[in-house]
Formats: structure tokens, sequence, C-alpha cells
């Protein structure tokens, strides 16, 4: 006991005593700066654990006193900039310490990457289109190729279906879906109605189209990539139905309570036969077109945050039209189709530097094709898998590496009906896995520069072949809202499938190259980008009898402008695009390097939109214009001489959303081509050399629908338990 | 020596234990004469200078909610007061992370809640025609919480009053159907008592201003 003695506790008393006896003010002051030097105001800067702090002034300046001594710790806050922390010894007097912040670099006012893409999303704030814009823009339909044609680079191809980019076919643009190629993204083709696309624009929460020098990521497309990413979780429970002028749908999406699972489906039934009895279509009908088919979905958050979706599509169709004679015969058409497209993926940020990615997908398609006295079958099966890791080095530079494995197999059948029999069946199929590995790095050099290197190895057994694509894209804020990028990049794609059936079509992969030259300004109330690019085309398939071979080619350069104004007008939301085109190739039947059907010099496109918001009205209209296409006429010497005279749409469409006993109705209206002028998309020849047009099915296509949400709001659940 | 040995026990006790309650009544004054000038701040970047002091005292305390409450208070205000709406989500951002920091130090608290509303409601003004249907069900959602958190609070029905006042008549909104939820809220109001001088007791002039 006699350690503890008196004086020792004295001395600890002493001690603790002196702390607040001997503690004196400290005068702490400075100036706070960006490491440009440049003075920051609103600066929170205090010492750790106690109260005393100052804000910066508009000079950059603090003061503030202290009655705290020994080791403290000075911070220094400001949005957008890294805290400051520094370990200070007070002991009274004056304090004269300037800091300097630094910038944080933020994901979203980084630059991105800019060259070629045109992003629609919620997860940027900044964005050229939004989710919602594709409904509600007249001429689309509700579709999202339909909105898409509404954006430069994009052909009006209106005999067919398709993304028709930058002097590319319709062929080479692929639609994704969560990182799975999508092989029948649109109903299947029928001669001179162009389709629309299969997928309802309200599943997806992103949408990226690419009209060249897209990733690393993706492949086996020469023109354009469209990247659609679905919804995570639902905001809530919900019931829809739809009414419509050419069907009826119902769909129900389940949150559970946790929000950490969420299933759903939806049921369509379409038939056109009463829109068609009405409105009278250029096609006789002897089987109107008739949809039956469903989605589903699952989505499950695992761990903290993984996310594990499934999506599931069935759609059967069959329709049959004898078409507009162009001989003495007339040519009769009879369809039916069965598609299935599944998709199970799983992403995760594992921890601060990693995050996986890993799906698989299964698809198949299959047409039953009776024109004339002919019967077709064609089927196609892809099975995917694709995985993919992404590192993130340092505050934003990321290095993206995976991998892909598709599977496709194809097969076609052909009889024939001949004096009252049927020929023997003819059946010829095939099969490619196409192996990829890819690896894609963003190095930012600041948030104001980023480099983009991209690589991607392809190898395809049928092709016997692999090829090896160089992707390079840079893009430099050079203001506040303006960004500068270039892009280049090798692009490769297997020829057509109808057309590997030939040997000779398997002796490479068809490659084009781009260089993209792009400017583009952004705020919240306008956009503005203007793109220049030139797209080289080698290794073109020509199937002109002797000459099959892979030496066709060509080029497509031009201008694409963009420009979107949601500020001028009183809740007016307009954009305007125009694209110039110069292309010329040689491929398929081409004898001479000559500019494709598809393609015209001139378009244009107006979209504009209006809230009324005491009618809760949003009403507008969209008015395209696009000059004449190449045509081929049979009994013309020169290839593909002739042209279209140009081509306007003028059309309108308004919704009115009311809630009527807490359902929430959407009544949707609209009307193509209003003003009823003559469209032709392209001209056919019969044998006796007259020329007959072909236009849309009907000159105008009226679409009237009602589209109600019950949602079950859970707040409400809430209240009404504990009241 | 024994007694002598406990009685500097009870001293060291004593003064280790007294700085604390020294700092809270240290903690009271530095709230109050931060609050006292609150409801006067008009400009954005008063109120955003007035929320870092907040924050400092947040920072200090880690037991006390109501620093960071604050702090996300005039961080929400500062939006309302701001033109155009470029600051509008980093600054929400902002507020949201010092909610989410009040509710770690007393989760489930009605304030808390009511605020969370708040901020999500004030994201709705930066597109509104697409982010009514998530932020409109955070915003209905955290009131329904805040309301059963604390029953005689009357914040969350002024706000879900002013919800209804403004959504247009169609949506099932307007003045008629307001009334009766923010003659809830002026009766709670009135009923109301704060826990403490620096306890949030703001709102009912606006409240009786809407009701006009």
């Amino acid at each position: 006991m006699k350690f503890f003695s008196f004086s020792f506790f004295a001395g600890l008393l002493a001690m603790l005593f002196t702390f607040s006896a001997f503690s004196q003010s400290t005068e702490v002051s400075g100036v706070v700066t960006d490491n440009k030097k440049n003075p920051l105001a609103g600066v929170n800067v205090f010492l750790k654990g106690t109260y005393d702090g100052a804000s910066t002034d508009a000079q950059g300046k603090y003061q503030f006193t202290t009655l705290d001594t020994g080791t403290l710790e000075i911070v220094a806050t400001l949005l957008g900039f890294k805290d400051f922390r520094k370990t200070l010894q007070l002991s009274g007097g004056k304090l004269q310490l300037n800091l300097v912040l630094k910038e944080k670099i933020n994901e979203l006012k980084a630059v991105t990457i800019s060259a070629g893409t045109i992003e629609a999303s919620d997860s940027r704030r900044v964005t050229v289109l939004k989710p919602l814009d594709i409904v509600t823009t007249a001429n689309a339909q509700g579709d999202i190729f339909g909105a898409l044609r509404t954006l430069p680079g994009a052909q009006q191809v209106g005999e067919q279906e398709g993304l028709f980019v930058r002097g590319g076919a319709g062929s080479e643009t692929k639609t994704i879906i969560d990182g799975m190629v999508v092989n029948n993204p649109f109903f299947s083709s029928t001669p001179d109605i162009a389709q629309r696309g299969r997928f309802n624009p309200f599943l997806f929460k992103g949408t990226v189209f690419s009209t060249g020098g897209y990733s690393a990521q993706y492949g086996q497309a020469l023109s354009s990539a469209l990247v659609l990413e679905t919804q995570d979780m639902p905001d809530r429970t919900a019931a829809t139905y739809s009414l419509s002028a050419v069907g009826l749908g119902a769909g129900y999406v389940n949150l559970s309570k946790n929000k950490k699972t969420a299933w759903g489906g939806d049921l369509n039934y379409t038939n056109l036969l009463p829109y068609m009895k009405l409105v009278s279509q250029r096609q006789s009908y002897q089987q109107y077109p008739e949809f039956i088919g469903g989605s589903t979905f699952f989505r499950r958050q695992l761990r903290k945050n993984g996310l594990l979706k499934f999506y599931g599509y069935y759609t059967f169709g069959h329709l049959g039209f004898t078409q507009p004679r162009l001989d003495s015969v007339p040519s009769n058409f009879n369809l039916s189709n069965h598609n299935v497209y599944t998709n199970l993926t799983y992403k995760d940020i594992l921890n601060e530097k990693w995050s996986i990615y890993g799906g698989i997908s299964y698809s198949y398609n299959l047409d039953n094709i009776r024109p004339d006295s002919l019967i077709l079958g064609s089927h196609n099966v892809l099975f995917q898998t694709r995985v993919m890791a992404t590192r993130i080095i340092g505050d934003l530079s990321a290095l993206r590496i995976g991998a892909e494995w598709q599977q496709f197999g194809d097969g076609r059948s052909f009889q024939q009906q001949l004096f009252g029999g049927t020929t023997p069946k003819l059946m010829q199929d095939l099969n490619d896995y196409l192996t990829s590995a890819f690896a894609e790095y963003d190095l930012y050099a600041s948030s104001r520069l980023v480099f983009r290197f991209g690589g991607r190895y392809e190898y395809s057994s049928l092709l016997a072949r692999p090829n090896l694509a160089p992707r390079v894209s840079i893009s430099y804020k050079s203001g506040a809202n303006s960004t500068l990028g270039i892009a280049y990049g090798d692009f490769y794609q297997k020829p057509v499938t109808q057309w590997l059936y030939d040997t000779r079509s398997r002796q490479g992969f068809e490659k084009a190259t781009h260089y993209i030259l792009n400017y583009q300004w952004i705020t919240s109330a306008y956009t503005f980008r203007v793109e220049a690019y030139r797209k080289q085309y080698d290794q073109l398939l020509r199937t002109l009898e002797p000459q099959w071979d892979l030496l066709g080619g060509g080029y497509a350069q031009g201008i694409d402008v963009f420009w979107r104004d949601r500020k001028t007008f009183k809740n007016v939301d307009y954009w305007i695009s125009y694209s110039y085109l110069d292309t010329r190739r040689q491929y398929l039947n081409y004898p001479i390097q000559t500019m494709p059907t598809f393609a015209t010099p001139h378009t244009a496109t107006l979209v504009f939109k209006k809230f009324f918001t005491k009618l809760n009205t949003a009403a507008g209209f969209t008015y395209s214009y696009s000059t004449g296409r190449p045509f081929y006429n049979p009994y013309e010497s020169g290839f593909l001489t002739g042209r279209t005279p140009d081509l306007h749409n003028f059309g309108v469409n308004a919704s009115i959303l009311k809630t009527v006993k807490g359902a929430f109705c959407v009544l949707a209206l609209s009307v193509t081509n209003v003003l009823g002028l003559e469209q032709v998309f392209t001209y056919r020849f019969n044998s006796a050399g007259e020329r007959i047009a072909v236009g849309p099915p009907a000159p105008r296509f009226f679409f009237v629908g009602l589209f109600i949400s019950v949602g079950q709001n859970r707040s409400n659940e809430v209240v009404n338990q504990n009241n | 020596m024994k007694k002598l040995f406990l009685f500097a026990l009870v001293l060291m006790g004593s003064l280790l234990t007294n700085p604390t309650s020294a700092q809270s009544a240290r903690y009271l004054k530095a709230m109050e004469s931060n609050l006292e000038n609150l409801d006067s701040i008009q400009q954005a970047d008063e109120l955003m200078s007035k929320a870092s002091q907040f924050l400092r005292i947040a920072e200090a305390e880690k037991a006390e909610w109501l620093p960071s409450y604050y702090a996300a208070y005039c961080q929400v205000m500062a939006t309302i007061r701001v033109n155009g709406t470029e600051k509008l989500d980093e600054w929400l951002d902002e507020a949201d992370k010092n909610i989410e920091e009040g509710l770690k130090r007393k989760p489930e608290e009605s304030e808390l809640l009511t605020l969370k509303a708040m901020a999500a409601f004030m994201r709705m003004r930066v597109n509104p025609m697409e982010r009514w249907q998530k932020y409109g069900g955070v915003s209905q959602e955290n009131l329904a919480k805040a309301k059963v958190a604390d029953p005689t609070n009357p914040r969350p029905w002024m706000l879900q009053g002013q919800s209804v006042l403004f959504t247009p008549e169609q949506f099932g909104g307007g003045k008629d159907n307001a009334m009766p939820i923010l003659n809830t809220a002026i009766d709670k109001f009135n009923a109301f008592k704060p826990q403490s001088k620096i306890h949030p007791q703001w709102g009912k002039a606006y409240c009786e201003s809407l009701m006009k």
C-alpha cells in the first residue's frame, strides 16, 4: 500500500489540474485554396473533437480561436473536394495555416467516353435521352427502335426493320440486353413491312446507343451496338393493365417487404383484325396478325451489393396476307413464329477494388414461312455465357477483363407444293462456336482526361479463323459542360447467317474501321452534339456469281448534329437531329461500288413535346425528313441509279394522365403521317416493266391505348395499420 | 491511508466525469447559439455554412443526433433557396448522408424520418416527370414511418398536407383534400411540447400560412 503514497496522488491531481489551468487560447487563421491557388469559399475548417472552427469567406479566409491545447487534428471539408487532415500542436498564440484542398474525382463529374455514344439512362444525371422520352415521342409508337430513329446517325428505312446506322445495313447493329446478345430483337420479317422491336421500353433503366466506335466489351457488329440494361428493383408492388386498338395486356410486379426480392411478369394478346377491318391496308389479310406472349422476371439482392436477375420472354405470332400484285398472279405470304429469349445474370461489387459479372442466356426462334407454293422453315438457337471482372485502379481508372462463349445453331428446311403434291423436305444446318476475350482499360489522367484502350479477340469455329480488334477512345473535358472526344476501332462480324450456308462465304470476317471526332456540350437544359466520322469497310461478302468472295468493301463518312432544348419555351422539350451521310459500298450482288438502297445523304428530325400542366396532358409531334434513296430498276442500264422521292413523315401524339380512385391512368393517342402524304420507301418492278411503289401498309397508323397502373402503396398500409 | 485512497479515487472520478458534464453544458450553449438566428437566414450559402457549424458539433458529439439533424435541415432548406437545379442533387446527397448518420445515433427518430421525406420530396424538383414515382414513394414511405415513430409529431402531417395541397385535383390533391390533413397537423402543433429548447419545433407558422 505504501506505493500509493499521498504524494503520488497529489502529483496526479496536479497534473490533471494543469490541463485546464494552463490552457490558453490559440488563434488559428489562414487561406484555403485549391491546387491552382484559387480561393475556396464555404470550406468548413475545424479542430476535430472540438466545436472550434469556421467557414471560409469568399476570399477563402478563415479564422477562429480555440482554448484547447496539445495535439489536435485540423480538418477542412468542402463538397467536391477531398477532406484535408493535419495534426497540429497547439500551445497558445497565433497560428497561421494555409490549406490546399485537392479536388475529389467524382464519378458523376468526371469526363466519360463520348465519341460514338448516345446514352439514355437514369444513372447519369445529364444524358441525351431519358427512358421516358422513348415512350413519349411521336412516330416512335412506343418502340425503342422507333425512338432511336429520331437520333442522328440512324436512317429512316420504312420497308424493313432494323437500325441502319451511318451507312451500315440493319444486320450491322447488335442489340444487347444485360451483356447478352439478342439474336432476334424484332418480330419476324414480313415483306415490305417494318416490324417493331419485341421488348417493352419500361423493362430498361438504361440505353446506350452507340453509333460507332463502341467498347471492346462487345463484338460482331460492324456499325452499331444498342446496349440495354434492365431495371433493378421496382419502386413498389403494382399491377398494370393495357387496352388498346390492337390488343390487351396485364402485368404484375411484386416487391417483397424487405425490398430484396422482386418478381413479376406480363401477358399480352395482340390481334389486328378489328383495327385492320376499320383502317384499310395495302395487303389483304387471310390471317390477321395475331400475337400472344408474355414475359417473366425475378430479381434478388444477394449479399450487400449483389444482384441476381432473370428475364424470360416468349411470344407466338402468325399472320398471312396477299401482297399487291406485282405480276398477274397475286403473291401470298404466311408466317408463324415462336420466339424465346432468356437471360440470367449476376453482378456484384466484391469490395472497393473488384466487381464481377456473370451471365448465361438461351434464345430460340422458329419461323415457318409460306410464300406462295414454298414451305420454308427456319430456326436458330443461341446459347451464350459471359463473364467479366472489373478492377478499379486509383479513384476512377478501371480495368475490365472478360470472356464470352456463344454457341450458335441455325437450320432451315425447304419444300415446294407442286401439282397438288409436296416435294421432299430439304434440310440444312450449321453451327458455330464463337469464343471471345476482351480487355479494356479506362485510364484517367485526370478527371478531365480519359483514355480508353481496348482489345477484343474472337475465334469462330465455322470460319476457322480468329480476329483481333483494337479500340481506342479519348475524351477531354474542355469546359465545365463540354467534352471533346476521338475514337478509333476495328470491328469484325461474321457474314450474315443465310450466306454462311455457302462455304465460300466462310473465308473470313467482314471488317469495318471507325474514326470518330466528337464535340458535345451538355447542361441540364440543353444538349448540343456534333460528330464527324469516317468508316472504312473491308472484306465485305460479294455474292454475285461467279464472284463469291470477301473482296467487297466501301466507306461511309458524314456528320451528325443533335440539339435538344428543354428550357427556352416553358414546358416544352424539343430536339433536332440532322445527319449527313456519304457512303458507297460493293457487297452482296452489287456489281459496282455505289450508294446502298438503305442510305440517303440527308436525314433530319424534329421532335417536339409540350406538357400542359392544367390539363395533365403531354402532346407533341415528330417531323422527319429524308432525301430519296437508291432503288433497283432491272429495266435500266445503270445499277441503283434511280432515287425515290423525298420522304416526309409528320406524326402527332398525346397522352393524358389522370388518377382515378388511386389508379394511375394514361390515355395515349397517336397518328403517324397526319397529312397523309404519299410515302415511297422503294419501288418494285413486275415483268411487264411496270413500277410499283412500296410504302407503309396504310397511309396512317392510328393508335389509341389506355394504360392503368394500380400500385400497392406500402406507406398507406403503414398509415392504415396505425390509425 | 485507505480512506485517503478512496477519497482520491472519488476525487479523480469526479474530475474525470466532470469534463463531460461541463461539455454537455457547452453542447447546449453551442447548439442554442447556432439555432438562434437559423430562422432568419435567407441565403443558400449562409445556410450551407450554418450546416458546417452543426457538422462541427456533430463531429465532436458522437452520441448526439440533433447536430446531424440540423446540419441536414440546413442543407435541405438551402436547396429551397437556391435557383436552378444544378447543385440540388449534390446538396441533398450530403443531407441524406447526415440524416443517415443521425439515424445511426438515434434509430427510428421521427424528426429524422420527416427530414428524409423532405429531402426525397426536394429531389423531384430536378425532373418531376421522371422522378415522381421513385422519390414520391420514398417521401410517402418515410412520412408514414415518421408518423408511426412519434404520433405526436406534427411535421410529417404538415408535409403530407403540403404535398397533397400542391398535387393537382385530378391526382387526388387540391385544397379540399389537403385541409383535413393540415387540420390534424395544426392540432398536433398545438399539443406539441418539444423535449428541450434545442429539439425541433419549427413549422407551425408555415402550416398556418398553407391553410390560408
